[in-house]
């Protein structure tokens, strides 16, 4: 260390002003483009999926390609048969999680984290077939879904109010309360049903009447309404005072107080119209979708699954249809998935495993989009993604170099997998057993013939051999 | 059936059941302690499973055939045996839970993601990884394995008994870790020694928390991070720390609760989801407290298994299930309301810190 006193001091000069910066900081970004940002998600979320179903090949061989295929089968069916049942399912599927989020956007928009819309449905279905199992059959149908829809909507309404004015008033941790409310609802639903229908099945029976009404089909009235919702919703957060208010109170309280906003009337009035809408959404599943009830399926999640939702979307409704869309259809798809290989995998876990990988990669990618990663090198900072695109562009850039480096490996590892390798072993195998079987004899004497004479070295004595093989021929 | 013989029958199914929350409660009370309200946490005890499974097999597939714990000889060679495949489970279950806490933190510290959406996701993900995982681990034989491995497990080095490797082990005089005995009292104290390893966690994070100055800059984290920050401290790695441990004592529970609560049959994580998320209301049951954590996982377990205990009508029954929560829901608006600043939530639970943005 001595020695190189002098040595080392000129660099550590000039190193000096480098070491101050960080190799990689984090700024905030501002000019992201739009095309940009959707590329990086989907660039994200195709990775996911690839991991997946990846997981699924490593573990049971399954053939991701194949599942991919099944992502499809599953979500729309067979359409090209002239069947849209699964379609149509899609599409209510898709059109009740939008509702859940929509019905979730007000609430977070002001930050408050109604973790809650599990139990909101929940109460809602309770409450939709609570009146459709006592009133059904007394009264006319449209009466009873009429009763049926205000009772569930106001007890939503009532089950959301209660975190919140506990949060307006007493600033009590509303995500804890509403999560804790979900159990209650679900329990006071297993609670009712052993009530009203003891005995050993302990099972709602199918509801006959008091149904939704039939439009088309089963599945159109709920879309229809459902879009009407939306349209509401859009106009009451864009354009209503109410919208703008709750936007205030989420970006600051303080503010909210100053300008004059009364922000506990705004947070449990907001929290009413979530409690209300997933209330309706409840009503939809009972009424229209299931007619039965059970404790722990009946909300399908969807509480949960509409948060992921309306956060992948950033609270923009018109975002949420794909964002709600996406999810039923990576949903429904691994259903599939999961049915094709139904040996292997009993149960959904291969679904939430890849849902649960989708979504990591999502809010991982939203840094990206939020932030930049710079890169420091000789004092000259540069984006990261800017490097991974230059280096996309470098390598990808002209399209035969791009045929070369994608395609050419993977028929490579296709040729390696089928046909090929096997062909290329078994046709000497052939030749030679039938040179064997033809010239036995001949073999027989060339070796007695040839092993006095040449024996030290093998190889000479299998190319005697040959050459005894063609002169005999 | 008077309440005595309730409690005495449902002791060991109790005392089970409120281990593997309090594993959860513990975990989770560091992490929220530094501001990560980390509603992973079911799904990262499913981590746990699957890191446990794997420490099982590791321990039955290389050190059992070696050297195998048999009946009615519990000497120098099967206590090796036995701490190994303690040590193997603890060490890997710890790393899968704190690969979760690892993802969590990552992505809500570094990157700075909402902590619901990321805890949800990752619940999501754990379940399935859980579920599929651990079936893939009882392929081929590998339940079988589990069953050994957790009677190991369920061992107590008072009193082992086991059946001999690799026969039908008789469960009739074996209880959920317990040597029915008639004496209650040893009963109580005859536990396998990861209850022990639980209790006693609880007491060192306690103390570590509130008496050493690693606790104190934790809290003050989980306080007012900018505060923190300004003072000298580290948030970020704070931050990390607590959730990553946490998450690892979590994945701990997830290892007890497959191991010795389901005694190696492992049926699915809906189960232990449920119990995930009633350790988030556990830990706002205790106040945030590992020593109140004690007693109320024990309140808790006993709550929750009482309604299989009594014999009423079911309706009855359904509503005793609704009581812990209901009960939870009671202490958080009551500490709401009337909390000492001791009582309450971290300040700062739930919100990431961005120093360039205040």
């Amino acid at each position: 260390m001595l020695k190189d006193n002098s040595s080392v001091q000129t660099p550590s000069i000039e190193k000096a002003p480098k070491e101050k910066k960080k190799l990689f900081h984090v700024e905030k970004r501002f000019n992201m483009a739009t095309w940009q940002s959707i590329l990086i998600r989907f660039g994200f979320i195709i990775f996911a999926v690839f991991m997946g179903l990846l997981v699924l090949t490593m573990a049971y061989g399954i053939n991701p390609f194949l599942s991919f295929g099944n992502l499809f089968k599953g979500a729309f069916g067979e359409i090209f048969k002239g069947n849209f049942d699964n379609l149509w399912e899609f599409l209510r599927d898709s059109a009740l999680l939008l509702g859940v989020g929509l019905a979730l956007i007000p609430a977070f928009k002001m930050k408050f984290w109604n973790l809650g819309g599990n139990g909101q449905i929940a109460i809602g279905a309770l409450v939709c077939l609570i009146m459709m199992v006592e009133l059904g059959g007394k009264m006319p149908d449209i009466v009873v879904v009429l009763i049926s829809l205000v009772a569930a909507v106001v007890v939503g309404a009532i089950w959301a109010a209660i975190p919140a004015i506990f949060k307006a008033f007493f600033d009590t941790n509303e995500s804890l309360f509403t999560l804790m409310m979900n159990y209650i609802a679900t329990g006071l639903v297993s609670v009712w049903i052993y009530w009203r229908f003891p005995g050993n099945s302990n099972v709602v029976p199918v509801q006959d009447d008091g149904r939704l009404p039939i439009l088309f089909n089963k599945q159109l009235l709920i879309i229809i309404l459902v879009a009407v919702l939306f349209v509401a919703i859009l106009f009451y957060l864009k354009f209503s005072k109410h919208g703008y208010e709750l936007s205030v109170v989420g970006e600051s309280i303080n503010t909210a107080k100053y300008v004059g906003i009364n922000s506990k009337k705004v947070i449990i009035r907001t929290l009413i119209l979530s409690g209300a809408l997933c209330g309706f959404i409840g009503f939809l599943i009972g009424s229209g979708v299931d007619y039965t009830i059970t404790a722990e399926t009946t909300h399908r999640g969807m509480g949960f699954t509409a948060i992921m939702a309306v956060w992948l979307a950033k609270f923009n409704p018109i975002v949420t249809i794909f964002t709600a869309l996406f999810i039923t259809f990576i949903t429904k798809g691994m259903g599939q998935v999961q049915m094709a290989n139904s040996r292997y995998i009993t149960d959904a876990s291969a679904t939430s495993m890849v849902m649960g990988l989708i979504y990591l990669f999502v809010i991982a990618s939203e840094f990206f989009i939020e932030y930049k990663i710079m890169y420091n090198k000789n004092g000259k900072e540069t984006d990261v993604l800017e490097i991974i695109g230059g280096f996309f562009k470098k390598v990808f850039g002209p399209v035969g170099r791009f045929f070369a480096m994608v395609f050419v490996p993977v028929g490579r590892f296709f040729k390696a997998l089928f046909g090929t390798k096997d062909n290329a072993k078994k046709e000497p195998d052939k030749k030679s057993i039938d040179i064997d079987e033809d010239n036995q004899a001949n073999l027989d004497e060339a070796k007695q013939i040839l092993e006095p004479e040449t024996s030290p070295s093998k190889k000479k004595t299998t190319s005697g051999r040959k050459k005894s093989q063609k002169g005999s021929k | 059936m008077n309440f005595l013989e309730i409690l005495g029958s449902s002791l060991p199914s109790v005392i089970t059941l409120s281990v593997v929350f309090l594993f959860g409660c513990i975990g989770e009370t560091i992490s929220e302690k530094a501001g990560n309200l980390n509603l992973g946490i079911p799904g990262v005890m499913c981590f746990g499973v699957v890191g446990g499974g794997i420490g099982s097999l590791i321990y039955m597939n290389f050190i059992y055939p070696a050297m195998p714990v048999t009946a009615n000889a519990f000497g120098f060679v099967e206590f090796i045996s036995y701490s190994l495949l303690i040590l193997l489970g603890i060490v890997f279950s710890f790393a899968f839970g704190a690969l979760g806490g690892l993802i969590y933190s990552f992505l809500t510290t570094t990157l700075k993601a909402n902590q619901n959406v990321t805890g949800l996701a990752l619940t999501t993900f754990g379940a399935g990884v859980g579920d599929f995982f651990v079936t893939l681990m009882c392929r081929d034989g590998g339940d079988d394995l589990f069953e050994v491995a957790a009677r190991i497990y369920g061992t107590h080095l008072t009193n082992a008994t086991l059946g001999p490797a690799g026969t039908t082990f008789d469960n009739s005089n074996w209880h959920m870790g317990f040597i029915a005995s008639d004496n209650p009292v040893a009963n109580i104290f005859s536990q396998p020694s990861l209850v022990y390893i639980c209790f006693i966690l609880a007491i060192v994070v306690f103390i570590v928390l509130n008496k050493t100055r690693i606790g104190l800059s934790l809290r003050a984290v989980g306080e007012n991070p900018a505060t923190a920050d300004a003072a000298g401290i580290n948030t970020d790695k704070y931050k990390y720390m607590a959730t990553v441990i946490g998450c690892g004592i979590a994945g701990v529970g997830g290892l007890f609760y497959n191991m010795i609560r389901l005694q190696g049959g492992w049926n699915g994580t809906s189960n232990l989801q449920n119990l995930g998320w009633m350790v988030l209301a556990l830990v706002i049951f205790t106040v945030w407290n590992p020593l109140v954590a004690i007693v109320g996982s024990l309140v808790f377990a006993f709550l929750y298994s009482i309604p299989s205990y009594i014999n009423t009508d079911m309706v009855t029954n359904k509503f005793l299930v609704l009581i812990p929560y209901i009960m939870t829901v009671v202490v958080l608006i009551f500490t709401s309301i009337f909390g000492k600043k001791n009582v309450l939530p971290p300040g700062s639970l739930g919100v990431n810190y961005f120093r360039e943005e205040r």
